[in-house]
């Protein structure tokens, strides 16, 4: 009875209600557009910095990423590999990393000597894709590398050059050898730009005696499987009482930095949109409260008939309860589409920046909304346009029927 | 033309006659407002937090280089005659301080390990006025200016190589001539800036030691000045370009090395002003969203008085009150809204500014406890003067669109129909 009688009162003052569904909806599809502009630009920094070198996992023998000695190199690549494939994962590589000095005519510079298979480091990575001069490492390669440009034009070397690095081998000597610079790559990335140098796997090998050892191994995978993926290698790995031979370390474990950047960023977010938030309430608030007002002469004539003031309550709640969902329903709509719409557009903010990325950031954002955003998102606005309706239902409870009706 | 006067005053009671509607549009307003203006302020105080703690942390707001230093960072190109610089210096408004170094890329090694070190030789008790590195060390102490063969590792670097306080430190760097020269110095304390670059390379030596070691004679690489404030920097900036008849630091490797080359803290690293803009143009669109609820919901409230009054207006128009008459009335109506709102609007904001500015957000608890890309998790909001420009063409323009529809409305208005409306 009483919710006819709600529903009915919306649709008779459509007026009115599309005012106040507007309210609703136009706070929740902004919310949801400042959403998905903030989770696009963060995921596709996450993505690129995991796709540019680091990868999503890392597994090492235990204790090699805070102090990288080659003796500390993978106790068993093969059963990691055959682990991972077991676990269905496409997307691997292996590497040996270590520190080299590189010398220059007139200086010299400490970089970090990357060993890769030419191969499979093309599935695995997009480092290939930032080389501007040259080419990347390929399968057949002999003593050939691939150098950042800051570095390349700090020691003074063009393509076709050659570059000695020097680097302590697997038991300790220093090991030199002479590769020729065949690609120069131009990431914007201060670490990939500056301190790095590719060589392919099986010179490394050589020059480093490592017989087939390996330090790293490099894993790519989506965000939404990245905890499960580790927990399994970890339980699989270091699960069967070999003490810890492995250490298996997500993205952020490695580089917290940027994760810690997100997170500051959606909490300083957390706050606009409590803002943002407040109004939109505000707004409900003020048109449900306006319409209450205007509707002092039928309160107070129901009032009049027998209605009781807590029923009358229920009613002007039941309303704004009808209108709340029909203004997250709309708003949600409207919202989700903005960020479908701009995620195919994308949103250039190149002017902002200069041509080059930097900090893994595309200057054209492609909005997208991770779902527990969205979720909190459509909660806090229901919720917010339900509280805001309590001061009208309050206040319509107490009316008295003569004064209502006599109201203006 | 007819007397308005009559209707000035009949808008005004209008606003007393429904102290309710009218105080909920002025909250409308007020709120908006200040939500707005606090917003801007603290997305103000974020970007200025990023740039102090950039010029503050270690680069200083502008730093003067032999020719060619800043993109080669090769020892023969350093400055041969810094009293020359300090003359130069001599006299010049709006500086705070002013230090010198020696700034190299090395190699630092013990027992077992070595890394790459980028070597700072400091002048202790200068630097420790102009750059807040002294406030990082986390263990043992900051340099003195009677020590001689001590060295300040940054955190990252020192776990590299696996040394504490009291260790021995190898530290190898090439000279002009292209020979590898090396100095043991001995660790007296550790920091942490939360900068990767610094905690991870930085080893921090006397510039005197460094000057021996490196056999510069009275040479050094960097004058680093910091300014009272941000707004001294380009005046700075081109007051020394013209002393020193110096560049920008631009020149190609190639530039003759006997000149100057003066550069601002943005010149140095384009990094913290880009990713300043950036995060400027990010909050734009953040704000630009925000304003639109806030019109949304001004507009939204002042349809609703308007729908509310349909039958006051009909019956106003039934009396012969003409079209333009009423839009005027409505018009008149909204201007003291707006103003009242706009006041309250940016008192509240203002207060809310003033407030946290001096507490600070803590976001801490959301996020971790950290410092890096030069940002502290604790938030002081700042409020900019273009920033408040902004906010009031949006709220002026806000007000003009709030109160142009509805006025043509209720000037549009069908008497009869209107009336009926219930």
């Amino acid at each position: 009875m009483i919710f006819q009688l709600a529903w009915r009162n919306v649709l008779r003052n459509a007026r009115r209600s599309l005012i106040t569904i507007a309210a609703i909806a136009i706070g929740l599809a902004a919310l949801l557009f400042l959403w998905g502009f903030n989770d696009g630009v963060h995921n596709s920094m996450m993505r690129n910095l995991q796709q540019a070198i680091i990868g999503s996992v890392q597994i090492h023998a235990d204790g090699y990423f805070r102090h990288p000695k080659l003796s500390r190199d993978l106790p068993d690549v093969q059963r990691v590999e055959d682990l991972l494939i077991k676990l269905g994962v496409q997307q691997y590589t292996r590497r040996i990393r270590t520190f080299a000095l590189a010398a220059g005519d007139d200086n010299s510079e400490g970089l970090v000597l990357l060993g890769v298979d030419p191969v499979r480091e093309v599935r695995v990575t997009n480092l290939h894709t930032k080389v501007s001069r040259g080419r990347f490492v390929s399968p057949g390669d002999g003593n050939t590398c691939v150098l950042g440009a800051t570095t390349a034009r700090n020691l003074g070397l063009t393509l076709g050059d050659d570059l000695v690095l020097l680097a302590a081998d697997r038991f300790g000597a220093l090991a030199a050898d002479r590769f020729t610079l065949v690609g120069i790559v131009e990431s914007g990335e201060m670490g990939i730009d500056r301190g790095l140098v590719v060589v392919p796997l099986a010179s490394l090998d050589a020059m480093l005696g490592m017989q087939g050892r390996m330090t790293d191994i490099i894993v790519q995978s989506p965000p939404d499987k990245l905890e499960a993926l580790t927990a399994a290698l970890k339980q699989g790995l270091n699960g069967q009482g070999d003490a810890h031979a492995y250490e298996i370390l997500r993205w952020y474990d490695m580089y917290p930095m940027m994760k810690q950047w997100v997170d500051l960023e959606n909490a300083f977010y957390y706050i606009f949109l409590g803002v943002v938030l407040l109004i939109v309430a505000a707004g409900v608030m003020n048109t449900v409260l306006m319409s209450t007002l205007e509707r002092m002469h039928e309160f107070g004539i129901m009032l009049a008939l027998g209605c009781g003031g807590w029923r009358l309550a229920a009613l002007v709640g039941l309303e704004s309860v009808l209108l709340g969902l029909a203004g997250s329903a709309l708003g949600l709509v409207v919202g989700l589409s903005l960020v479908g719409i701009f995620h195919h557009l994308g949103i250039d903010l190149s002017s902002q920046m200069d041509s080059i990325t930097r900090f893994y950031i595309n200057p054209v954002i492609h909005p997208e909304i991770d779902t527990d955003h969205l979720l909190i998102t459509l909660a806090s606005v229901l919720l917010a346009a339900l509280l805001a309706s309590l001061v009208p239902a309050w206040r319509a409870a107490r009316l008295q029927p003569v004064e209502a009706i006599h109201h203006v | 033309m007819f007397d308005l006067s009559i209707y000035l005053k009949l808008g005004w009671r209008n606003l007393w006659l429904h102290p309710l509607r009218t105080g909920l549009t002025v909250a409308a307003l007020a709120l908006g407002i200040a939500a707005l203006t606090f917003l801007s302020a603290m997305n103000d105080g974020w970007l200025q937090q990023i740039r102090t703690n950039f010029a503050l942390t270690m680069t200083g707001h502008l730093q003067i280089h032999a020719s060619g230093f800043q993109q080669t960072l090769k020892l023969a190109r350093h400055i041969k005659d810094p009293a020359q610089v300090m003359q130069a210096l001599d006299g010049l408004a709006g500086i705070h301080s002013v230090t010198s170094r020696l700034r190299v890329s090395g190699l630092a090694s013990v027992a077992g390990a070595n890394a790459g070190a980028l070597v700072y030789g400091v002048e202790a008790d200068k630097e420790r006025h102009l750059s807040r590195l002294a406030g990082f060390v986390t263990q043992g102490r900051w340099l003195l200016d009677s020590d001689d063969r001590a060295v300040v590792l940054g955190d990252g670097l020192a776990d590299r190589l696996q040394v504490a306080l009291g260790d021995k430190v190898v530290l190898m760097a090439a000279l002009d001539n292209g020979d590898i020269a090396s100095e043991v110095f001995r660790v007296r304390g550790l920091l942490h800036s939360g900068v990767l670059d610094i905690d991870d390379l930085a080893a921090v030596v006397p510039l005197g030691r460094a000057q021996q070691w490196l056999d510069m004679g009275q040479g050094v690489t960097d004058i680093v000045v910091r300014a009272d404030d941000f707004e001294q920097v380009t005046g700075l900036v081109d007051q020394l370009r013209q002393r020193l008849h110096a560049g920008d630091g631009s020149q190609s490797a190639a530039a003759d090395s006997s000149g100057y080359e003066v550069m601002s803290w943005s010149e140095i690293d384009p990094m913290a002003e880009q990713w300043s803009a950036f995060a400027d143009a990010y909050t734009w669109i953040v704000l630009a969203v925000v304003i639109l609820v806030v019109l949304a919901e001004v507009l939204n409230t002042m349809l609703m008085s308007m729908h509310e009054r349909s039958r006051e207006f009909g019956l106003m128009g039934a009396l012969g009150v003409r079209d333009s008459q009423m839009f005027f009335m409505v018009i008149w109506e909204t201007v003291i809204l707006v103003s009242v709102g706009s006041v309250l609007g940016f008192m509240t904001g203002g207060w809310a500014v003033w407030h946290f500015g001096k507490v600070g957000i803590d976001l801490s608890q959301f996020a971790v406890a950290f410092s890096f890309m030069y940002m502290s998790p604790v938030i002081h909001p700042l409020l900019a003067f273009d920033s408040l420009l902004g906010i009031l063409g949006a709220a002026i323009l806000g007000a003009v669109v709030a109160g142009l529809f509805p006025a043509w409305k209720a000037a549009r208005l069908d008497p009869a129909a209107a009336m009926r409306e219930v």
